[in-house]
């Protein structure tokens, strides 16, 4: 008997391992029991563009069986309450951090001590000033070539036009908004009958209207406001909804808050720029759980649109305009 | 069974348990094909029933918003009869029942309202003319369409996602001439999703729907494709109207269940991932499968253990008894709980142990016969030595007439004749034999006149102690001849019986005769026999230790001190017994 022992204990152990998988493998899946958990840290709450991205997180999620913790500041510009996210984070030990970093200095710090803590950090859209930080992977829209393919389109549509471009931004510490001035103020450096001008607004709506109202009034030449976020579009929308207003001005305005497709097909906004907010959320979380498994990535592109009001319901736009709810 | 060592248990359980893991083996292939076959007929099966229910419940509802328009309809067409007020109220009462209807409108040729729930606020009729609903409607010459899904542009700033059904009709104006007007019916996108949201297939298989020119209607991961994050292959299913197939996608098989959908010319296709729900499946069998398998090889272990134990055990009883066939007092007994084969060998195993002892029994026998045999001629060896000697005393005494010396010489003799034959008793008491040993000393005495005089002393408690006879007369031979012959001043012999510890008994004998050397004094309790045969020295004394080992065991014996010119002392001992 004691030379089957060793067999006999493995087969109760393979009958009692047999059953032991089989009730968990009834059991319904609990998102909290997976591997993987992941904070999600968006630069504002709000808006169609913002809440594309979390809708894409969340499809994300889902198709990865990841848990993902949602973390969004009211107010873009609120740098405190995201580092604090990010500390919250580190604190909650998650695996990742996915990220939309409202300033590109001041949360390098935050996003160190997370890698330093083993923390994998994605990213998103906008970007930190820091190649130091290791563990890190970039969900980027190519903001410069947007800002050169925005210019090219304002050099085509006015071709002997004098231009004076407003260019309007929350802040030059939000990577992709810098960048994409950066793009524009390239291509058009060269361009005689253009001329640019960059305001940093802020992301409170009533100043940014003021702001660029005070802007104008100074300035009286200014013929295009281009507004780089989804903050200065709504302030320089604003803007235009007041009586004073310049109606002669070409408004391009950035990203597909309804209030933006509102203006647009009202005639507010000349031009909109679509930036596939909805995909970066789900690359986001995607290429985290990707790193996680250690896995290679290739580099997701995310793409973008120009708009006008006569093809806002073509079949190809419409469905990156308009969320279906 | 490389083993060689293995036991018939070990190898009955093997070979039990590769039989079982065959047998096993082939059942539960032939189960998983057959198990193979079923669960792919039902997933066919399954995926079919979804895309039906699927379809029967768009049907459900393209019927309902089709009843909607023909009724809708009747009023549009007599709308001067029935009132443009009055039609509009129960457009809205129908609108309000409904909350998957978005709007009830009908246009006229040129996409001006003639009624409609949302008449008082439309963009401008050239924006609602070119709509492609609009157009096939007015291509469709009184054939219905329904569009993709796509965002409602009729309310200024609302951008709901719908899908139209449109359709162009006949009706009398005010005028009472008859014109061309077009019916809108929007009914929400939600409305299909929560539909098609039924339409799970497995755990990630889903149902979508296709128009006649392949376009995607709705699909569960709409929002997916919209954003370019995920996209639908039908390529391969274009062609198709109805059917199951089969289709291998970068790598993934999938089956698609195809069927039209009534009245839309759209089709709802299917999607199952039969490889995964096989797996799924599977996973249960398999788990199933295994703790069938490790039952049967747990049984067959205990049967063959059973089994094995039946066979093995009176083997190992036997076992045990061959190797327990040294002991003596070992009497081993027949099985009778055994096979056949088993119960013959153990019966010949008695029968063998049995010849075994009674040959050992008579080797002891025969060997005790010839160690006797032996001691026999040992003392055979005193008499005609001896003999010789003390007849030659007595010739001697007649010669010289001493009729007393003859006579006691004589008497000594038969004295010391009578105790050596004993009747043949090889044992005698303690007093015996130094009263042989007198008569000897008496003997000799006579022989060697005034040459030594001797002194015998025993215990009185110890005189009935027995022992082997004729152990002291040889020692004291030899302390005559060795020892006192030789002497110029009388030896004395002092000869001394006592207890000795408490179980054994000391016959001392000492002599103040020439004594001996070292060397002569080892070589007398020598086993070189063939020294003392050659010599001629001291083999009585050799005899007699070697008959006091024999007798009682190595403890007992001679032991010999002796100095040059001081004597010697023997020390015989032997255990106390009476």
């Amino acid at each position: 008997m004691k030379k089957n022992l060793p067999l006999i204990i493995l087969v109760i152990l393979l009958i009692g391992s047999a059953i032991f998988w089989n009730q968990k493998r009834n059991e319904p899946r609990d998102l909290s029991s997976n591997p993987y958990r992941i904070a999600f840290i968006r630069m504002k709450e709000g808006g169609q563009f913002w809440g594309s991205m979390r809708n894409g997180a969340r499809e994300a999620r889902t198709d990865t069986f990841t848990s993902v913790d949602f973390f969004s500041t009211v107010n873009a510009l609120d740098i405190e309450t995201q580092k604090e996210f990010v500390e919250k984070a580190i604190s909650n030990n998650v695996d990742a951090i996915v990220i939309t970093p409202s300033d590109s200095k001041a949360l390098i710090e935050p996003l160190k001590e997370a890698s330093q803590q083993g923390i994998k950090i994605i990213q998103l859209f906008n970007e930190v000033q820091d190649n130091d930080i290791d563990n890190t992977y970039s969900v980027l829209i190519d903001s410069k070539e947007i800002g050169v393919k925005l210019a090219e389109e304002l050099i085509n549509k006015f071709p002997n036009k004098n231009l004076n471009i407003l260019l309007v931004s929350r802040s030059p510490n939000i990577s992709s908004s810098k960048y994409m001035e950066n793009g524009i103020m390239e291509r058009l450096k060269n361009v005689s009958n253009i001329n640019c001008n960059s305001l940093y607004a802020g992301s409170d709506i009533d100043l940014i209207a003021e702001r660029v109202e005070n802007y104008i009034n100074n300035y009286g030449k200014i013929n295009c406001i281009i507004a780089l976020d989804d903050d200065t579009s709504e302030g320089v929308s604003k803007y235009f909804n007041t009586e004073s207003s310049n109606k002669n001005i070409y408004y391009f305005a950035t990203t597909h808050a309804l209030s933006n497709i509102q203006n647009l097909d009202t005639g507010i906004i000349d031009e909109l720029l679509i930036l596939n907010s909805f995909a970066m959320g789900y690359q986001g979380v995607y290429a985290a759980n990707e790193i996680l498994k250690g896995n290679d990535l290739q580099e997701q592109k995310i793409d973008y649109i120009f708009v006008t009001k006569e093809q806002m319901f073509d079949e190809d736009v419409q469905r990156k305009l308009f969320v279906i709810y | 069974m490389k083993n060689k060592n293995s036991s018939i248990n070990t190898i009955f359980s093997r070979i039990l348990i590769l039989f079982t893991i065959i047998v096993v083996i082939v059942v539960a292939t032939t189960i998983t094909y057959q198990f193979y076959k079923s669960t792919k007929s039902n997933i066919e099966i399954n995926t079919s029933q979804t895309v039906i229910q699927a379809n029967r419940s768009i049907t459900s509802f393209i019927t309902d918003v089709m009843q909607i328009g023909d009724t809708t309809l009747d009023y549009c067409t007599n709308i001067y009869q029935y009132g443009k007020d009055n039609v509009e109220l129960r457009l809205n009462t129908i609108l309000d029942s409904r909350n998957d209807i978005i709007t009830i409108n009908f246009f006229d040729m040129q996409g001006n309202i003639i009624v409609g729930t949302t008449a008082n606020n439309l963009r401008d009729k050239d924006e609602i003319f070119y709509q492609s609903w609009f157009q096939n409607a007015l291509k469709g010459n009184g054939d219905y369409y329904f569009s993709r899904a796509h965002v409602q542009r009729l309310i200024p700033l609302r951008y709901p996602w719908v899908i139209s059904y449109s359709k162009s009709f006949n009706y009398i104006d005010k005028e009472g001439q008859e014109k061309v007007g077009i019916m809108l019916i929007d009914f929400s996108y939600t409305k299909l999703r929560d539909i098609m949201g039924y339409a799970t297939i497995g755990k990630t298989g889903y149902a979508f729907i296709i128009d006649q020119e392949n376009n995607i209607v709705f699909h569960p991961k709409q929002t997916l494709i919209n954003y370019d994050q995920f996209s639908e292959n039908i390529d391969d299913i274009s062609n198709e109207i109805y059917g199951k197939y089969y289709s291998n996608d970068n790598g993934v098989n999938k089956l698609k269940v195809i069927q039209t959908i009534d009245y839309t010319r759209w089709r709802i296709v299917g999607i199952a991932f039969p490889n995964e729900m096989l797996l799924e499946s599977f996973n249960s069998f398999a788990i199933a499968l295994m703790i069938i398998l490790a039952f049967s090889i747990l049984i067959t272990i205990l049967i063959a253990k059973i089994i094995s134990n039946y066979i093995t055990s009176p083997i190992r009883i036997l076992e045990k008894q061959m190797e327990s066939i040294h002991k003596e007092t070992f009497i081993p007994q027949p099985i009778e709980r055994a096979s056949l084969e088993v119960k013959s060998l153990s019966n010949s195993f008695v029968e063998m142990s049995k010849r075994m002892k009674a040959l050992l029994e008579k080797i002891i026998e025969e060997q005790e016969l010839i160690r006797k045999s032996e001691l026999d001629a040992l003392q055979a060896k005193i008499n005609p030595h001896f003999l010789y000697n003390t007849l030659d005393s007595v010739i001697w005494l007649a010669e010289q007439g001493d009729d007393e010396g003859v006579i006691t010489l004589v008497t000594a003799l038969s004295n010391l004749f009578r105790i050596s034959i004993s009747k043949g008793h090889e044992v005698i008491t303690l007093e015996e034999e130094l009263e042989h040993c007198r008569n000897y000393l008496v003997i000799q005495q006579m022989r060697y006149v005034d040459k030594f005089s001797f002194n015998i002393s025993i215990e009185e408690d110890i005189k009935d102690c027995q022992t082997i006879k004729l152990i002291t007369q040889p020692i004291v031979e030899n302390s005559i001849y060795h020892g006192i012959k030789y002497l110029m001043d009388p030896g004395i012999i002092d000869i001394e019986a006592k207890k000795y510890d408490t179980n054994k008994i000391q016959i001392i004998i000492k002599d103040n005769g020439n004594g001996m050397s070292e060397e002569v004094r080892k070589s007398l309790l020598t086993t070189d026999k063939k020294k003392h045969l050659t010599d001629g020295n001291g083999i009585g004394v050799y005899n007699v230790n070697m008959r006091l080992k024999l007798a009682f065991g190595d403890e007992y014996g001679l032991n010999i001190e002796s100095e040059i010119e001081e004597g010697t002392t023997v020390t015989i001992t032997i255990p106390l017994t009476k």
